[in-house]
C-alpha cells in the first residue's frame, strides 16, 4: 500500500500482533507488574461445542429399602461454565471483586446486582429477583442478605413470608445463601435463615472472627476476601450443587456487569 | 482450534451483538479499521468507488451498533434527499416551505418517537395521575446527531445555502459517515458536501495528525473517563452514604468524566476523518477554562451550540426582537438543548439552569464590562463559571433530581477538609488522573494542536513505542479496582 497510509497502516498492523501474541501467551510481567492483556486470542480461539455437563458423584450414602440398597447420590459437581447472579446489600461490595475473581478463572460469568441497605424484607417484598433471574438466566444464584437486619424484633414472624418469597423466586436454581457477619448478636435472622434455608446450601458467617472497616460493621476488603475464600472451602464440603470454584490467581477482578440500586425508600 | 471455529468466532464477532455495541475503542473496530484501511486508499481513486464503500462500510457500523435500524436511516435518508430534490424545484415559497416542513416533521417524529414517547406519556401519567406501562421502545443509536444533520441539510436547501447533493448515496454517506454517525460531531451540509465532491487524499502528516488525536481520545476515553467513572458511580449511586468531601469529589470527578468521555470520542471520530481526509468541525476547546458561561458554550459541544444558534435561536427571533425576545429565546434553545441530550425532566432542568446563567450573563454585560480585566477578576470569574459548570453537570448524573440536593446538603453541612489527605492515600491514582487533567486544561490555547504536529514529525518506532504504552496503560487500568468505601483502607 502507497501513500499517505502506508506508515499508519504498518504501524496498527505490528501494534495489533503485538498485542495477538501477547493474549495468546498472557502471563507477561515487567518487573513485579503482570501485563494485563487483550481477550483477543481467547474471543478467536473459544469452542462453540455444546460442553456436556460433568456430573460426579462423589459419595454416597446406603439408604435400604426393602432390602434393596439404593445408591443416593448427595450432591453433584457441575464443571460447565455457570451464569452466576449475586444480589444482595452492601457487602456484596468487598465481596464482589474476590467472587468475581473466582467466576473469571473458572470461566463463569458474574452478575452482580447491590442493593444498598437491603434486607429479605426489602426483596421478598417485591418482584426485583425474579425481574433479574428474567435478565440474566443465571445457572446459579448467590445471595448475601441479612446484614441490615440484627436487630429487627420478631424477624422469626415478621420477615418469614419475605423470605420465602425470595426463595420462591428462586426455584429450581441452585443458590449459595451467605448469612450475615454478626458484629453484634442479632435477634434471629441467623435463626430464620437456619430454619428455612437447607443446611447444605446456608454458610453461616456469625461466629466468624474478621478484620472490620471504621464502621465496625462491614469486613474490610482483605478480611472480605479471606471470608468468600472459606465459602468456596465450605461450598467444596456441604453444597449439594457444587460449580467449578478453583482458586485464582488473583486477588480480585471486576464482574461482568454490575448493577447497584439505592437504598429502599 | 480448528479453522472452523476461527471462522465461526469471527462470524460471531461481525454479527450484531446488542451488549457490545461497535466503538471506536472496541478490538473489532480497530480490527475491522485494518482491513478497511487498504481497501480506502485504493478506491479513494475513484470518488464514485469510494463513496460506495465508505456508504457500506458506515450503514454495516451503524448495523454493528444499532442492528436493523440502520434501515431507519436508510429511510430517512431516502424521504430527505427526495424532498430536498422537490423543494429544489419549486419556486413558490409556500411550496418550498411545505417541503421543509414535511422533512423537519418526518425527521423529528421519528426522533420523537424513539426518543421521547415514553417520557411524554409517562408525564401526562403524572399529570392526569394515572398508571403507566412503558412502551417496550429501543432507542437507535445516534439517532439524535444525524436527525440534527439531516433538519441542517433541507434547511440549508430552502436558504439555498447548499444545492442538493448530485446523488442519494452521496447524501447518505453525509447523513451515515460512520466517523461521526453515533456520537458527533454533527456536521453540517455546507462544510461537508464540498468535502465529498473533491475527495482529496490526505497528506501523509494530517493521517499522523489523525492518528495523535485518536491516542488523544483512548487516553481520554478509555484511561481517565472509565477509570474515574468507577468512584463516581460509587457514589452517585447512594450519595447519602459518604461525606460532603467524597460527595464534592465525586462531582469534580464527573465534570471532568463526562468531558473526557465526550470529548475523547470527537477526538476519535475527528482523527478517523482526518486519516480518511475529511475534517470535521472542532467539538471541544478545553472548556473548563471558560471565565463566563457564555464562553463555556463556546467551548463546549460546538458541534451542537453552533447547530442550535443556526437551526433554533436565530429562526426564533435571536437577538433582532429586543431584550426580552432575546432573553426568551435564549432560554428556549437552552430548555430544547438540554431536552435533546435525553428524555428526562433532569435534562430539561440542566438546560433551564444553562438558559438562566446565559440570560444573567448577557444581561449583566454592562456592569461587568466597567470592572477591570485583572488577573483576580479573571480567576474569580473563571472559579464562578466552573463551580456552575460542576452543579449542572452533577444534575447530568444524578439518578433522581432529589440525589443532588442530597449531595449539596452533605457538601455544606458534612464537610471536613480532614478527608484530603486520606483520600489522596487512598486513591492516589484516581487523584493523579485529575491533576493530569487539570494541568492538560492549563496548557495555553493551540498547545495540543502543536504537540500533534511535532509528533506527525516524530520517527515510526516512537509512535509505535506510544501507541503499545496508550493500549497497555488502557489495559493495566482497566482492571484495576477502585476503593468503593473510603474508610474500608483506614
Amino acid at each position: 500500500m502507497k501513500g499517505p497510509y502506508s506508515g499508519l497502516w504498518f504501524l496498527l498492523t505490528v501494534g495489533f500482533a503485538i498485542f495477538f501474541v501477547a493474549s495468546a501467551f498472557g502471563g507477561i510481567k515487567l518487573g513485579e507488574i503482570e501485563l494485563e492483556t487483550t481477550q483477543m486470542y481467547a474471543e478467536l480461539t473459544k469452542s462453540h461445542e455444546p460442553v456436556a455437563p460433568v456430573v460426579q458423584e462423589i459419595t454416597t450414602e446406603s439408604v435400604e429399602v426393602e432390602s434393596v440398597v439404593v445408591e443416593e447420590p448427595r450432591y453433584i459437581i457441575d464443571t460447565t461454565p455457570q451464569r452466576i447472579l449475586f444480589v444482595g446489600d452492601s457487602m456484596l461490595e468487598s465481596l464482589s471483586p474476590r467472587v468475581a475473581a473466582y467466576a473469571k478463572h473458572n470461566g463463569h460469568k458474574l452478575h452482580t446486582v447491590i442493593w444498598y441497605g437491603s434486607t429479605t424484607k426489602a426483596w421478598g417484598t417485591c418482584e426485583k429477583l425474579a425481574g433479574y433471574i428474567a435478565k440474566y438466566n443465571p445457572t446459579f444464584i448467590i445471595v448475601s442478605l441479612g446484614g441490615n437486619e440484627m436487630f429487627v424484633r420478631d424477624i422469626k414472624t415478621r420477615h418469614l413470608e419475605p423470605l420465602k418469597r425470595i426463595l420462591e423466586q428462586i426455584g429450581d436454581i441452585p443458590y449459595q445463601w451467605i448469612a450475615p457477619p454478626n458484629w453484634k448478636p442479632d435477634t434471629g435472622i441467623n435463626e430464620l435463615l437456619a430454619e428455612n434455608i437447607p443446611a447444605n446450601r446456608l454458610f453461616v458467617s456469625k461466629d466468624l472472627t474478621l478484620a472490620r472497616a471504621s464502621d465496625k460493621i462491614h469486613p474490610t476488603r482483605v478480611a472480605a476476601y479471606g471470608w468468600f475464600d472459606l465459602i468456596v472451602e465450605w461450598m467444596a464440603e456441604n453444597q449439594d450443587y457444587r460449580i467449578k470454584l478453583d482458586k485464582p490467581e488473583v486477588q480480585t477482578s471486576k464482574p461482568d456487569t454490575l448493577e447497584a440500586m439505592a437504598p429502599p425508600q | 482450534m480448528t479453522l472452523s471455529t476461527l471462522w465461526a468466532n469471527i462470524l460471531e464477532k461481525l454479527a450484531y451483538d446488542p451488549q457490545s455495541p461497535m466503538i471506536f475503542s472496541s478490538g473489532t473496530f480497530w480490527a475491522l479499521f485494518l482491513l478497511f484501511m487498504p481497501i480506502y486508499a485504493l478506491l479513494k481513486r475513484s470518488r464514485m468507488k469510494m463513496v460506495l464503500y465508505v456508504v457500506a462500510f458506515s450503514l454495516y457500523f451503524y448495523y454493528k451498533s444499532s442492528g436493523i435500524f440502520f434501515l431507519l436511516i436508510i429511510a430517512t435518508s431516502i424521504i430527505d434527499y427526495l424532498l430536498s430534490l422537490l423543494l429544489a424545484k419549486r419556486e413558490k415559497e409556500w411550496q418550498r416551505k411545505l417541503c421543509v416542513l414535511l422533512s423537519v416533521c418526518i425527521s423529528l417524529g421519528v426522533l420523537g418517537y424513539f426518543k421521547y414517547a415514553n417520557f411524554i406519556m409517562a408525564s401526562w401519567a403524572d399529570i392526569v395521575g394515572s398508571n403507566f406501562q412503558p412502551l417496550d421502545i429501543i432507542l437507535p443509536v445516534g439517532i439524535s446527531f444525524y436527525t440534527f444533520q439531516s433538519i441542517s441539510y433541507i434547511v440549508d436547501v430552502y436558504r439555498r445555502r447548499i444545492e442538493p447533493t448530485d446523488s442519494w448515496l452521496e447524501y447518505i454517506f453525509f447523513l451515515s459517515f460512520f466517523p461521526a454517525l453515533v456520537a458527533g460531531p454533527i456536521v453540517r451540509a455546507d462544510h461537508f458536501l464540498p468535502q465529498i465532491k473533491a475527495n482529496r487524499v490526505p497528506e501523509r502528516s494530517e493521517v499522523w495528525m489523525g492518528f495523535w488525536l485518536i491516542l488523544l481520545g483512548i487516553i481520554k476515553k478509555a484511561l481517565l473517563a472509565d477509570y474515574i467513572a468507577q468512584y463516581n458511580d460509587i457514589v452517585f449511586t447512594t450519595p447519602e452514604t459518604y461525606t460532603g468531601f467524597e460527595n464534592l469529589m465525586a462531582m469534580f470527578g464527573y465534570t471532568m468524566q463526562i468531558y473526557c468521555d465526550f470529548s475523547g470520542y470527537s477526538d476519535m471520530a475527528i482523527g478517523i476523518a482526518l486519516i480518511m481526509g475529511f475534517t470535521l468541525p472542532q467539538n471541544f476547546n478545553l472548556p473548563y477554562k471558560s471565565q463566563n458561561v457564555t464562553e463555556f458554550w463556546r467551548r463546549w459541544h460546538i458541534s451542537l451550540s453552533s447547530w442550535l444558534r443556526d437551526y433554533l435561536y436565530i429562526p426564533l427571533g435571536g437577538n433582532r426582537k429586543g431584550k426580552v425576545r432575546t432573553y426568551l429565546n435564549n432560554f428556549i434553545t437552552m430548555l430544547i438543548g438540554g431536552l435533546w441530550h435525553g428524555a428526562s425532566w433532569k435534562f430539561v432542568a440542566w438546560g433551564g439552569f444553562h438558559g438562566v446563567a446565559l440570560i444573567t450573563h448577557k444581561a449583566s454585560q454592562p456592569l461587568l464590562s466597567r470592572i477591570p480585566d485583572t488577573r483576580i477578576v479573571k480567576f474569580v470569574s473563571w472559579l464562578v463559571t466552573i463551580c456552575f459548570v460542576i452543579f449542572t453537570m452533577a444534575i447530568f448524573r444524578v439518578n433522581v433530581l432529589g440525589d443532588l440536593w442530597v449531595m449539596l446538603e452533605n457538601i455544606f453541612t458534612n464537610f471536613h477538609l480532614d478527608y484530603l489527605p486520606v483520600f489522596v492515600d487512598v486513591r492516589l491514582t484516581w487523584c493523579i488522573f485529575m491533576l493530569v487533567l487539570i494541568v492538560s486544561h492549563a496548557v495555553p490555547d493551540g498547545w495540543w494542536q502543536r504537540l500533534g504536529e511535532r509528533f506527525a514529525e516524530w520517527p515510526w518506532i516512537v509512535k509505535l513505542i506510544i501507541f503499545v504504552v496508550v493500549v497497555q496503560l488502557v489495559l493495566q487500568f482497566r482492571s484495576e479496582d477502585v476503593a468503593p468505601f473510603i474508610y474500608f483502607q483506614f
